[in-house]
C-alpha cells in the first residue's frame, strides 16, 4: 500500500514538474494578437518596435505571420485584436466593411526593379510605362513571382496600369515566393519586381543591381488596422488601440527610421516629426 | 552536397554556441510531442484494449473510423484543431490557440488513431491463450488488461514510438494551431519550414539535422530500454 | 456423492463438421475422472467446454454446485512473461507474504520440484519445467472442477509421480484428465471415458 501511494505521488510531482517546461505565457498576462505579413515579419522591424511597447504596456504581443489574405480574414473573423498589411486597396475594403476601426498607415518605402549588372535593356531612368513596354516589345527577360502574393499582385497592377500585357516569351513566372524568384531571376541574368528587404537580405548572393524607375505606383505603404472589437468579446480593443497609439509616437518613429538591413535603411516612417530630405533617395 | 556539409557544421555551431532560437525550437518539439503522446497513450491504449476485447453493434466502423484517421494529412488536422480551438469555434473558450497546448491538442488527434489503431491489432491478434488463462483464473479486469499489454508490449510500444516520430516531425498542426510564434510556439518543423522560406538554407538544414538527429536519439533509447528487460 | 456436473447429448461442431460427440457422461463430487481417444476424438473439445471456453455446441451440461471455480490447464500451456514465481502467484488474490494462497504456492513448487526455478524467466524451462509452473498456477487458486490436458507430456517419470503425488492431496475437487493413450500406473481413475 505504501509503496502504491509512494508511486502515486511521485507521478503526480513528475506531471507538475513536466507541465512547467510548457513555456506559455501565464494566464492573466495581457495578450495582443497582431496578423501580420510574412514579409514584414521577416523584415524583422517587428522585433525592434514591439518589446518597447510590450515593456511599457506590461504585456505580450503575439505576432502572427501569414499572407496578407490570411491576415485580413483572421481580422474578418475577429480571430486577431490588429492586422498589419501593406495592400491599400484591401485595407480600405476591409475598413468599408466595418471589420475594422482604426486604419493607421504609419511606413512606407518602395518596391524595385531589379536587373543584370549594364542594363542592358536600358531601362533606368524611363518612366513606367516606357521600361514596361520596352520589355514586352523587345522580349527581355522577366522573372515574375506569378503565386498571388501582394508583390505580385503589385506587379500585375503595374502592367494593367501602363496598358502593357507581358504576353513576350520571356516573361517567367515562378510561382514561388521572393527569395527563390530572385535566385532564379539572377540565374537567368534577366529583370524582375521585389520588395526592398528581401532584395537586401539576398544581395550578396546576387548580381543583380536596382534599375531606376521611378513611380508613384511603386510606393509601398504599410498599415496597422484595429479590428473591430464588437466581433467578440475576446477581442483586446484597449491594447489594440494603444499599439495604434505607439506606432504613432515620434520615438517609434524614429526606431522605424533608423532600422537598417546591411547598412541601408528599408522604412520611411509617416509620423517623423521633420522629414530629413537626405532620406528621400535611398536607391 | 556542400549545402548539406555546411548544414551540419552550422548546425552544431548553433546548438554549441546555444543558439536560444535553435534550443526553444528544440525543447518546444520535444515536450509538446512527449505530453501528447503521454495523453494520447493513456487513452489511445485504453480505446484500443476496450475495442480489442469487448464485442458491440458497429464495433467493426469504430475499427475502421481509427484505421482510416491514421491517413489524415496533418494540415487537415491542424484546420480541425484551428476551427476547435478558434475565438469563434466549439473549443474557443479555452483559450488554447496560438500556446504550446494547444499544439498538444492537435496532435493527441494524430496521435489517439495511431495507437489505437495498433494497440487493437495486436491485443485482438494475442495469442487465444492468454485470456483463456487470464479469465479462468478469475482475475480482475485491470490485471486482465495489464496482462495483455505486458504481453503485446513490443507491438504497444512499437505503437507508441510512431506516434511520437509522427508527432515531433509533423509541421501542419505546429503551424495552424500554434502560429509558428517566434520563442513561444516554434518547433523544429515550423522553424526549418520558416528558415527556408526566408532563403536561410543554411539554417533550415541544419535545424532539420537537429530534428532528425533528437529522432533518432528518442529512437534509440526506446529501443534499447525495451531490449533491456526481455533479459 | 454429490454430482458436479453431468452431459447429455453433446454435440461440438466446427465448420458444420461435428469435432466431439457424447450421448452422456457425469461425474461426482472428488471424483477423478480420465478422458481418452484417439487423435481427433474429441477430447481436448470437451475439456474446453466443460471450461466453458467452447460455445459452440448442442446438448445438455448442467452443474449442480453454482459457480464453480475451475482449473484449466492448456495442452499446450501459455506462461505470461516474467519469472516462474510471478506466473504460479497470478491467480492470487491477496498477495501478502504469509496468506494461505501464497503459502500454498510455495508448497506446490516444492512438491512439483520447481522451488529452484522461481525466480527463472519463464522462456528459459524447458517443456517439463514450464508444464509443471503451468500446473502449479492452475492448483494454486483452490479450484473445486480441475480439468488438464495432457498434463503428464514432456514429464519424465519423477515428473509424473509428482504431479500423481500432487494431485492425490486433492480430495474435495473434481479432476478430469485427458491422456492420449494409457494414464500413469500411480493415478487412481474412479471413471474413464472414451471418445
Amino acid at each position: 500500500m505504501n509503496t502504491s501511494i509512494r508511486n502515486l505521488l511521485l507521478l503526480l510531482i513528475a506531471t507538475a514538474m513536466w507541465c512547467t517546461g510548457c513555456r506559455d505565457s501565464a494566464a492573466g498576462i495581457n495578450r495582443l494578437r497582431v496578423a501580420t505579413t510574412t514579409s514584414t515579419r521577416d523584415s524583422g522591424l517587428l522585433d525592434e518596435l514591439i518589446p518597447g511597447f510590450e515593456r511599457q504596456f506590461n504585456c505580450e504581443v503575439d505576432i502572427i505571420a501569414v499572407g496578407t489574405g490570411a491576415a485580413l480574414a483572421y481580422g474578418e473573423r475577429g480571430e486577431v485584436d490588429v492586422v498589419i498589411v501593406h495592400a491599400p486597396k484591401s485595407e480600405e475594403d476591409f475598413v468599408r466593411n466595418a471589420h475594422g476601426i482604426e486604419h493607421v498607415p504609419f511606413m512606407q518605402n518602395e518596391f524595385i526593379f531589379v536587373g543584370p549588372k549594364d542594363d542592358p535593356a536600358e531601362l533606368s531612368n524611363l518612366d513606367l510605362h516606357a521600361a514596361l513596354n520596352q520589355i514586352q516589345k523587345e522580349n527581355i527577360a522577366f522573372v515574375s513571382r506569378g503565386d498571388d502574393s501582394g508583390t505580385h499582385k503589385r506587379e500585375l497592377q503595374l502592367w494593367s496600369e501602363s496598358a502593357v500585357t507581358p504576353d513576350h516569351e520571356n516573361y517567367i513566372e515562378t510561382g514561388q515566393g521572393m527569395g527563390n524568384t530572385l535566385v532564379i531571376a539572377n540565374q537567368l541574368q534577366g529583370y524582375t519586381f521585389t520588395d526592398i528587404s528581401t532584395y537586401l537580405k539576398f544581395k550578396q548572393k546576387l548580381d543583380l543591381h536596382p534599375i531606376k524607375i521611378d513611380s508613384q505606383l511603386l510606393i509601398n505603404r504599410y498599415s496597422l488596422i484595429t479590428v473591430n472589437p464588437e466581433k467578440t468579446s475576446k477581442i483586446n480593443g484597449k491594447l489594440a488601440s494603444a499599439l495604434a497609439e505607439y506606432l504613432q509616437q515620434p520615438e517609434t518613429a524614429e526606431i522605424i527610421q533608423n532600422y537598417q538591413i546591411s547598412g541601408r535603411r528599408l522604412f520611411k516612417p509617416i509620423f517623423l516629426d521633420r522629414a530629413d530630405p537626405a532620406d528621400e533617395t535611398d536607391h | 552536397m556542400e549545402m548539406i556539409w555546411n548544414g551540419m557544421t552550422d548546425g552544431l555551431k548553433l546548438l554549441i554556441d546555444g543558439d536560444p532560437l535553435v534550443l526553444d525550437a528544440a525543447w518546444r518539439s520535444i515536450w509538446v510531442s512527449v505530453t501528447a503522446v503521454f495523453i494520447a497513450s493513456i487513452l489511445g491504449i485504453s480505446i484500443g484494449t476496450y475495442l480489442a476485447r469487448h464485442k458491440f453493434r458497429g464495433r467493426r466502423a469504430v475499427v475502421i473510423f481509427f484505421r482510416g484517421s491514421m491517413g489524415v494529412p496533418t494540415v487537415l488536422i491542424g484546420l480541425i484543431g484551428y476551427a476547435l480551438l478558434s475565438r469563434n469555434g466549439m473549443l474557443g473558450d479555452l483559450d488554447l490557440l496560438f500556446t504550446s497546448w494547444g499544439i498538444v491538442f492537435g496532435e493527441c488527434l494524430l496521435a489517439i488513431p495511431i495507437i489505437v489503431s495498433l494497440t487493437h491489432g495486436s491485443i485482438s491478434n494475442m495469442d487465444y491463450r492468454i485470456s483463456e488463462t487470464a479469465m479462468l483464473l478469475r482475475v480482475s479486469r485491470w490485471h486482465r488488461w495489464m496482462t495483455y499489454l505486458n504481453e503485446c508490449r513490443l507491438a504497444v510500444t512499437l505503437a507508441v514510438l510512431t506516434a511520437f516520430a509522427r508527432c515531433f516531425t509533423e509541421l501542419g498542426i505546429a503551424v495552424m494551431v500554434g502560429g509558428n510564434l517566434k520563442m513561444k510556439t516554434r518547433t523544429l518543423s515550423t522553424s526549418t519550414a520558416l528558415e527556408t522560406a526566408k532563403g536561410d538554407f543554411s539554417r533550415a538544414v541544419a535545424m532539420s539535422f537537429i530534428l532528425l538527429a533528437i529522432a533518432i536519439l528518442v529512437t534509440i533509447v526506446i529501443g534499447l530500454l525495451n531490449r533491456e528487460d526481455k533479459d | 456423492m454429490s454430482t458436479m456436473f453431468s452431459i447429455e447429448n453433446l454435440v461440438v461442431n466446427k465448420n458444420r463438421n461435428p469435432i466431439c460427440t457424447l450421448d452422456s457422461a457425469s461425474a461426482s463430487v472428488s471424483e477423478v475422472i480420465g478422458i481418452t481417444g484417439a487423435n481427433g476424438s474429441g477430447k481436448s473439445t470437451l475439456l474446453r467446454v466443460l471450461a466453458g471456453i467452447e460455445t459452440g455446441f448442442t446438448g445438455n451440461i448442467s452443474f449442480q454446485q453454482h459457480d464453480v471455480q475451475i482449473g484449466y490447464l492448456h495442452q499446450r500451456p501459455y506462461l505470461f512473461r516474467g519469472t516462474v514465481f510471478a506466473n504460479v502467484t497470478y491467480g492470487i488474490k491477496d498477495r501478502t507474504i504469509d496468506s494461505p494462497e501464497m503459502q500454498r504456492a510455495d508448497w506446490l513448487m516444492s512438491e512439483l520440484g520447481i522451488s529452484d526455478l522461481r525466480d527463472r524467466i519463464c522462456d528459459s524451462l524447458s517443456g517439463g519445467e514450464a508444464r509443471r509452473v503451468a500446473l502449479a498456477r492452475t492448483l494454486v487458486v483452490n479450484p473445486t472442477l480441475i480439468l488438464l490436458d495432457e498434463p503428464f507430456s514432456d514429464l519424465d517419470s519423477v515428473g509424473i509421480d509428482a504431479v500423481c503425488k500432487t494431485l492425490a492431496t486433492i480430495t474435495t475437487a473434481t479432476i478430469v484428465i485427458v491422456q492420449p493413450n494409457s494414464f500413469p500406473a500411480e493415478l487412481q481413475l474412479d471413471q474413464l471415458i472414451k471418445l
